[in-house]
């Protein structure tokens, strides 16, 4: 999973990547209007953290532009203005959830799963496929209730699959999700990638489509 | 009619002034009338004296001979206080028949013709012509008196004052009516004033109009400029207490994210520090913030609208809930403050109910004359009687588990009555709780 991170302060944007990062995320950066402006346009994210007031373009306006362009990711506004007034103005514009600063890093972080498993259409933080289940809340991937032990790469790569279930998942877009952005991408890791998954999780759960990329099926489907 | 009433004060300064000019009107009137009877009084003497000097001869024996009498009958009737008189030396020549028996007063030989005042034989006082002629053919000096009752003159001017006084009345109390008139509709404004200011203070209209006579408008000006300056005012403050918040947030996450760093006990009076300045801010900048009934003059805020924002702000922050919120129909109503404040109210009661429902929260609002009742409820757990009172209560929240600085109960109460208005809570149909707001609405029309 792949979030964008908005904030001008450079303290409060490393605390917040870094709790990110140590959940699991892949966590990009901006702190900057335009540039911010320019990621969410272009680069593919599973959610957006919002620092509304921001040099030069404001937070607002950014969201504003998101999804005038038919950017569709979730976003969480984070800001002192916290009246409610502001609230609406916000959820009008085309947020989809509103934090109030100060804030705890644990709550930040629950309302990005949340809003993940929300835009992915999973209701429970526990994503289940067959016998394999995974709590977004705490990292943890357990198959037929024993844990599996997976490596930060690979609980990515299983996370966006288990979010997407059902659904075929081209290479690239699971490289633009599970890894950072400067990384050098060689499409070859996303197949070392799989084959570990498999080896761990059971050859069949994870299906290849030739020319097209991945799904994730429940072994219950195939029985 | 109050004692200090402008009306009042001018009807009474018009009736004074009114009185003294008709009763110098009635003086001079009545002057002017007496010159005239008196005038016309000596005129008729001067006539029968002409009669009777004409009638004056001296016989051949160079006695004195009147050879006719004057006709008038009332010179014939005794005692009839028309009299005349011709003497010589003293001696009475000849005299009217109603002074049988009596004589004039001695007059004054000498002199011009006057007109006398005299003590009357009967004790009336008479008017008297007196002329002193010396006729041909003698040395003698005859004086001829003519006289008529002096009370005459008197009743007729009795009379026409009385009718004169009785005019003047009728007309003095005719201007004074005309005056209350005149000040009534000339003080109209004033009322139209009053009605205005009224409007405003009940937020049916945000200015004075500007139709008010040029008297009246440098008033209504300063008026409309203080209900600038007042707004002006308002928002500055406002706005400062919204920076003043964001500037001291800020600071405050970075703070609040350091501690997290610091071990032990050290940290955690830190991040316990950190949420009490969080709650004190979030407390005073949020009262700070509301306008308030005072300062909300003549704001009309649409119920409907807010409450659909509210509804679809609720709808996405609660999304994973999946609730039902219903919002029976708010069009037309309207709230008699500003939006931010109705906002606040509502978003914090909405929230609370969507954080506590089963499925379903219920919004409504109905109004009741110059009041706006709203209610907030829902189907969850709601709040035993006994503990109602508690989450009214500054800084309270009764369970720690469910989000929120649990601030918003209070707060709700608190600019509810910055409205003159209340907060209930109850017990809802639905279940649960059901929070009842009672505020301003402006007055219809």
């Amino acid at each position: 999973m792949r979030i964008l991170v908005v904030e001008d302060d450079a303290r409060i944007a490393r605390q917040i990547v870094e709790t990110m990062r140590g959940a699991g995320y892949i966590a990009d950066l901006a702190d900057a209007g335009e540039e911010a402006q320019f990621l969410g346009e272009t680069e593919e994210y599973d959610a957006v953290i919002l620092d509304l007031g921001l040099p030069g373009l404001d937070g607002m306006t950014i969201l504003e532009r998101w999804r005038a362009a038919g950017r569709s990711m979730p976003v969480l506004v984070l800001t002192a203005r916290d009246t409610w007034r502001d609230k609406v103005t916000g959820l009008r514009a085309g947020a989809d959830d509103y934090l109030a600063k100060p804030f705890e890093l644990e709550e930040l972080l629950a309302r990005i799963e949340a809003l993940i498993r929300r835009a992915t259409g999973h209701a429970s933080p526990v994503l289940s496929c067959g016998s394999i289940q995974l709590d977004t809340a705490k990292s943890r991937v357990t198959l037929a209730g024993r844990p599996v032990t997976l490596t930060a790469l690979e609980y990515r790569t299983l996370d966006y699959l288990m979010h997407h279930v059902g659904r075929i998942v081209s290479k690239t877009e699971l490289t633009e999700h599970i890894y950072e952005q400067d990384f050098d991408r060689d499409s070859n890791v996303i197949e070392v990638l799989i084959n570990r998954l498999r080896g761990k999780l059971g050859r069949d759960a994870i299906e290849t489509r030739r020319g097209q990329g991945y799904r994730l099926v429940a072994p219950a489907d195939e029985a | 009619m109050r004692h200090n009433s402008l009306t009042l004060r001018l009807a009474l300064a018009a009736a004074a002034l009114i009185a003294v000019g008709l009763a110098a009107t009635g003086a001079l009137l009545v002057f002017m009338f007496r010159d005239h009877i008196e005038r016309r009084f000596d005129m008729a003497l001067a006539d029968h004296m002409e009669e009777l000097v004409a009638a004056s001869e001296i016989g051949a024996n160079g006695a004195f001979v009147l050879t006719w009498r004057p006709t008038d009958p009332r010179f014939n009737r005794p005692g009839s206080g028309w009299y005349w008189q011709i003497a010589s030396d003293g001696v009475v020549l000849s005299h009217s028949l109603s002074l049988v028996g009596m004589t004039l007063d001695r007059p004054i030989a000498s002199g011009a013709d006057r007109i006398a005042v005299l003590e009357g034989p009967i004790g009336r006082g008479l008017r008297a012509y007196v002329r002193p002629i010396t006729l041909p053919g003698t040395d003698g000096v005859f004086v001829y008196t003519v006289a008529g009752p002096e009370d005459d003159i008197a009743a007729d001017v009795r009379r026409f004052s009385a009718i004169t006084a009785v005019t003047l009345a009728v007309l003095g109390l005719c201007l004074i009516a005309a005056v209350i008139v005149q000040v009534r509709f000339g003080l109209n404004p004033l009322v139209h004033l009053r009605r205005a200011l009224t409007d405003i203070r009940t937020g049916r209209i945000h200015r004075m109009p500007e139709t008010f006579p040029d008297e009246v408008e440098p008033v209504v000006e300063e008026v409309n400029a203080l209900l600038d300056q007042n707004t002006l005012l308002l928002d500055r403050a406002r706005t400062q207490a919204g920076n003043l918040a964001h500037a001291l947030k800020h600071p405050m996450t970075v703070m609040a994210l350091e501690a997290r760093h610091v071990e032990g006990e050290r940290g955690q009076i830190m991040a316990e520090q950190l949420t009490a300045m969080r709650n004190a801010i979030d407390r005073h900048l949020s009262r700070a913030r509301v306008a308030g009934l005072s300062g909300a003059v003549g704001a009309r805020t649409p119920v409907g609208e807010v409450v659909d924002g509210l509804r679809i702000s609720m709808e996405r922050l609660h999304a994973e809930r999946k609730l039902v919120i219903e919002s029976l129909p708010c069009n037309g109503l309207l709230f008699a403050g500003t939006a931010e404040d109705l906002e606040e109210m509502l978003g914090n009661l909405m929230d609370n109910a969507c954080k506590w429902a089963t499925r379903r929260v219920r919004v409504g609002g109905e109004a009741q004359q110059d009041r706006l009742r709203m209610t907030v409820e829902d189907d969850g757990p709601g709040i035993a009687e006994s503990h109602r009172h508690l989450v009214l209560a500054r800084g309270r929240r009764l369970d720690e588990s469910v989000s929120g600085a649990g601030l918003g109960l209070d707060i709700v109460r608190d600019i509810a009555e910055m409205y003159r208005g209340s907060l209930v809570l109850d017990e809802s149909p639905l279940g649960g709780l059901r929070a009842v707001l009672d505020l301003p609405a402006p007055l219809a029309g």
